[in-house]
Order: structure tokens, then C-alpha cells, then sequence
């Protein structure tokens, strides 16, 4: 009778179990993590697919610095250094496009990704990274090499409870992937440039710096319109006037919405860490700030289709029209929007 | 048997969490559903086509519109008025925020509808609304007043010489544009009602003023002449 009893009890356990089991998440084992938000930036963007946690944002560190995606010796760091804000100079693709890359800063904020907004999700842009431009992964060799790896199978587990990485299906392994690389990105947060500390009145700029940031914020320079504080970008396409002929890459936008009002528009880039980021504009055609400052003080297309209208402002369509010392104190600005304390977090740095 | 008396006792409390709780009727149903649209006299609002005409003549187009309301009150019949919402982002191109829904608001009989197109001044105060990404995105310069941007209006426009583009930004306290719209509305108990009001984007270039892109300005943010005309304009661009 009491053996009877023992057995039955038992059963209702396991019953018990499992019936309850199934509001748990696949993630819930994981240590969620709760990103700071800086004073005065808005909400994230993040996916309720993949929240944060400790564990997850740890693996994607590794990962991000790990050859071991690749066939051919790339990483994400590769073109994303650190003293470079995580960007690099200029990429070249398979058909000898250049592209300037994007800093890997305050990318939880950003709606879309890509100069013309082509992925949606930090995951989609991620994704991409598989392919021949980029790692040219071999999904065999990469499930072979993170199966053996004396520590990836323990850290697919504890982020995303994954008991063997053989088991899962190639799409199911890239998606835990980009999903750990990209709760890392997002926790690369930048907000204490010297801008950020003078708008928290702890500290000054220079008469210099201050004249390049009236420039900025006023009529002046009318840069406020699209790179406003406090991440430096509106997240709008717009088109500044670069080129009067459009082709290939320098169509923009168009290439995702096929509307001829898109074209020539590209996302506004942020500009926190620009000192760092050069060559500027999505081709990297500039190599200075002073060049893209002379750009827009003299050498904006008027006649661009789809220019901005912000651009067209009277008596300075071809132009700011800005003085030398104007501009000289306009790049000086620019500079105080490096954040060492982000370029020398070791939270963001390498773990090997 | 005392076995199983254990079980089913166990099996009932350790499942409790899972329980739905009771559903309380909720006073959601009774409220305004208040929804904005968009004309050009006689046209439908369209993006980025030139297909509408100035009081002044010109041709124009328009690529971007967004703004403030603020202090949308129902206006009762000894003429005090009804807070409903303290302000309210609009961007006329999506269709999400051209829908308000406003709830529980007390039943009875409305002579109207009162608002301001931007911020009053207690909300007009720079880093005082929540840091969303329109809030930021409609930042005021403190350098040149502080607070938000009310109306952010942008196209092109065509004169005898050509094509250009023109940035109606209207801001700063002295630039608030108060709206009122009489009608009878009644609020009912259990019953949601649909209040529609139409902007009439013309109306910003005249009535009391005819706005001339090329005399009064086309950029008009910072330009306190300019943007006063705009907003003495404004106070008839919304109709039911």
C-alpha cells in the first residue's frame, strides 16, 4: 500500500511539472539583463524575441571577436575596431562597391539598418554576415568547430538552452548566433562625449568649440535638423545633395521602396564618435571633416533630385556660406562627440 | 483513498497561478474616438505630388508633416472646459497617430472641442516631454528658445524661376495656435463616439494672411515674423 502510494505521489509529480511548465520561455533559465538608458535617450528597440541577459550578451562578446564564424579568418571585429567606434576605413565588396561602415554605437536605437535602411531588425543585418561578402561561413565546419570547442557548447547552453549544437538545423544555429551578437551590440552604448557632459553642466567647452556648437544648433549650420542631440541622428532618409545622377548603391532608398522619391536618400548617420569614423558619407568619399564641412558650406547639388528641403534654405542653396573660422570651430564641435569612456570600455572589448 | 484526496488537492493548488482572474467590466467602452484627417480644399492629401496651389499662387508640394496638439478639452455648455489629453504627437503620414482614443470621459452633453497646435508652455520646456523618439526628433534649440517644435511642415514649391523647398517650423510659447470647433457632442454611458476633425493645409497660407514663400520667407524657423503669421493662420486649418 505504501509502495502504491509512493507511485502514485511520484506520477503526480512529474504531472505536475510539466503542466506548469509551459509558460516558461526557451530563455528563462537565462539571467535577464537590464540595459541603463542613459538620461534622456529614448527607449530601445528590442525584439521581444531576444531579450537581454547576461549570458546571451556574453557569448555574442565571444563571438563578435571570434574568427571561428568564419572561413576565412574574419570577425565582426574585423571591420568593426574599437579605436575606430567600431568601424573601419572602407569596405570593399565582391564587386568593387565601397562602402563606408557604419560605427557599431547606440545601434539599439536605430529602426533600420544599412545606408538604405535595407534590414529591419539588428538580427537581419547580422544574418548577412554569413554570406560570401562577409565570413563565407561552411555551416558543417562551423557546427564541427563549435561542437568541439571547450567552451562554446557550455555558453550555448546557458544563453539559450541548448543542450548539443550538432542538433540544431544550420538557420536554427545562425539565428542563436546573431541573436547573442546582437544583444551585445546593443549594449554598446555611448553617452559621455564632452557634448553629453556639457549638457549636464559638467563641463565647458572652449570658445571655440562653443562657436562650432551655435553653428550646429542654429540656423547657422542648421545641423540640429538631422543629427539632434542626444543620438546624433534623426533616423530619417534624406537626400543632401551629394549627386545630381544616381546609379547603383547612390540610389538609396529607392532600392528598398522602388519609389523615385527615394532616390539619392540614404539614412542619417550618427554622429557620436565622427572624429573616428572616417571616410564620411555612405561611400566614404570624404576623408576629412573638413572636407564634408566644406561640402555642405559649398558644394551641395541643389538641383539633386529629392533634396532635402532642409537643404535649400534661401541665399544659402549652394551653401553655408560659413567663414573659415566658422569652420575650423564647426570641426572643433564635431570632435567634442568622441566618447572615450565607450572606446575604453573593456565591457566591449575583446574577452581572448 | 487518502492518497488520492492528497492528489487532487495538490493538483488544484499547485495550478492556481494559472488561473485567469475574473474579468471586471471595464469602463473603456465610454470615451471619444477622435480621429484626424487631411484635404487640400478640394484635394485629397498626398505626399510628395504637386498638385496643390498656394493662396499666393505658388505650386507646392509636401513631404513631411508633423505637430503638437495640446490641452484637447471638450468645451461644456457654460463654455469650461474638459481636459482630455495633455498633448498629442501627430505625424499626418501614419495612420496610427492621426487615431486617438480617448477613455473614460465623464457622459453627458458637449458644446465642442477646444485645442492648441503645439505645446502649451508648461509643456513647452526643453527635455520636459518622455524621450521618445518623435519627442526627440522635434527639439526646439535652446539656443534659440528652447522647448519643441509645434508644426514641422516641408515640401517644395515653384515660382516663374524654378523648384524649391520650403520648412514651415513653427515654435516658441508666442507661436501656440488655439483651435476651437463648436458641435454638439454627446458622450454616452457604454458607448464610444467617434469625433472626426479634417485640417485644411491650405488654410496655413491664408486667412488672415496671405503667405508668400518668396516675400515672407520659405525657411521660416527662427523668422519671428514669419512664423506669427503661420500661427495666426492656424487657428482655422481644422474643421469637423
Amino acid at each position: 500500500m505504501i509502495k502504491k502510494s509512493i507511485l502514485i505521489l511520484f506520477i503526480l509529480g512529474i504531472i505536475i511539472n510539466n503542466s506548469c511548465r509551459k509558460d516558461k520561455a526557451e530563455s528563462d533559465h537565462a539571467t535577464p539583463y537590464i540595459l541603463k538608458i542613459p538620461k534622456g535617450f529614448p527607449q530601445p528597440v528590442i525584439p521581444a524575441e531576444n531579450p537581454l541577459t547576461v549570458e546571451g550578451i556574453q557569448l555574442g562578446r565571444m563571438l563578435y571577436y571570434d574568427p571561428i564564424l568564419s572561413s576565412n579568418g574574419k570577425s565582426c571585429s574585423t571591420c568593426h575596431k574599437n579605436d575606430r567606434s567600431y568601424s573601419t576605413p572602407l569596405f570593399t565588396t565582391k564587386t568593387g562597391e565601397k562602402i563606408s561602415v557604419p560605427p557599431h554605437v547606440n545601434l539599439a536605437w536605430n529602426p533600420t539598418y544599412n545606408w538604405d535602411g535595407s534590414e529591419s531588425t539588428l538580427e537581419h543585418l547580422c544574418l548577412g554576415d554569413f554570406g560570401p561578402d562577409f565570413f563565407n561561413t561552411n555551416m558543417s565546419d562551423l557546427v564541427y568547430k563549435l561542437t568541439n570547442h571547450p567552451q562554446y557548447p557550455h555558453f550555448f547552453n546557458v544563453a539559450f538552452n541548448v543542450i548539443d549544437i550538432s542538433q540544431l538545423t544550420y538557420d536554427e544555429l545562425q539565428l542563436k548566433i546573431v541573436y547573442a551578437i546582437s544583444q551585445f551590440i546593443r549594449t554598446m552604448i555611448s553617452s559621455e562625449s564632452k557634448l553629453d557632459k556639457v549638457m549636464k553642466h559638467e563641463a565647458n567647452f572652449t570658445p571655440e568649440e562653443w562657436d562650432g556648437f551655435q553653428t550646429f544648433e542654429t540656423e547657422r549650420g542648421d545641423c540640429f535638423h538631422c543629427h539632434g542631440h542626444p543620438l546624433l541622428t534623426s533616423n530619417t532618409f534624406n537626400n543632401n545633395g551629394l549627386d545630381t545622377v544616381h546609379e547603383g548603391r547612390n540610389l538609396g532608398r529607392y532600392l528598398v521602396t522602388k519609389s523615385h522619391h527615394d532616390v539619392g536618400k540614404f539614412s542619417a548617420p550618427t554622429l557620436r564618435n565622427i572624429e573616428l569614423t572616417a571616410p564620411y558619407m555612405h561611400d566614404g568619399r570624404f576623408k576629412t571633416l573638413e572636407e564634408v564641412v566644406e561640402f555642405y558650406n559649398s558644394g551641395v547639388h541643389w538641383n539633386s533630385p529629392n533634396i532635402d528641403p532642409l537643404m535649400t534654405k534661401p541665399a544659402k542653396e549652394y551653401g553655408l556660406k560659413l567663414t573659415p573660422t566658422q569652420k575650423t570651430n564647426l570641426v572643433k564641435f564635431l570632435k567634442t562627440l568622441t566618447d572615450t569612456s565607450f572606446i575604453n570600455n573593456s565591457a566591449f572589448k575583446s574577452p581572448f | 483513498m487518502f492518497v488520492l484526496v492528497c492528489a487532487c488537492i495538490i493538483l488544484c493548488i499547485s495550478c492556481k497561478k494559472e488561473k485567469q482572474p475574473d474579468i471586471a467590466p471595464t469602463p473603456d467602452v465610454q470615451g471619444i474616438e477622435l480621429s484626424v484627417s487631411y484635404k487640400v480644399d478640394a484635394d485629397i492629401f498626398m505626399t510628395n505630388h504637386f498638385m496643390y496651389k498656394t493662396q499666393a499662387g505658388y505650386d507646392y508640394s509636401i513631404t513631411k508633416m508633423v505637430y503638437y496638439l495640446s490641452q484637447i478639452s471638450l468645451i461644456k455648455a457654460d463654455s469650461s472646459l474638459y481636459l482630455l489629453k495633455d498633448y498629442h504627437y501627430v505625424d499626418a503620414v501614419t495612420s496610427q497617430t492621426n487615431q486617438l482614443t480617448l477613455k473614460n470621459i465623464h457622459a453627458g452633453n458637449y458644446i465642442g472641442l477646444k485645442f492648441n497646435i503645439g505645446l502649451d508652455s508648461l509643456h513647452n520646456v526643453s527635455d520636459t516631454l518622455p524621450a521618445t523618439a518623435e519627442n526627440i526628433n522635434m527639439k526646439w534649440p535652446v539656443m534659440m528658445g528652447g522647448g519643441y517644435h509645434f508644426l514641422k511642415l516641408e515640401g517644395y514649391y515653384k515660382d516663374t524661376s524654378g523648384s524649391y523647398g520650403y520648412n514651415i517650423h513653427l515654435g516658441t510659447n508666442s507661436c501656440l495656435t488655439p483651435v476651437k470647433l463648436y458641435k454638439s457632442i454627446t458622450i454616452s454611458t457604454n458607448t464610444k463616439t467617434p469625433v472626426s476633425i479634417v485640417m485644411n493645409i491650405n488654410e496655413w497660407f491664408r486667412n488672415p494672411h496671405v503667405f508668400d514663400f518668396n516675400v515672407d520667407g520659405s525657411y521660416i524657423m527662427g523668422n519671428a515674423a514669419a512664423m506669427k503669421k503661420i500661427a495666426e493662420n492656424g487657428i482655422d486649418v481644422f474643421s469637423f
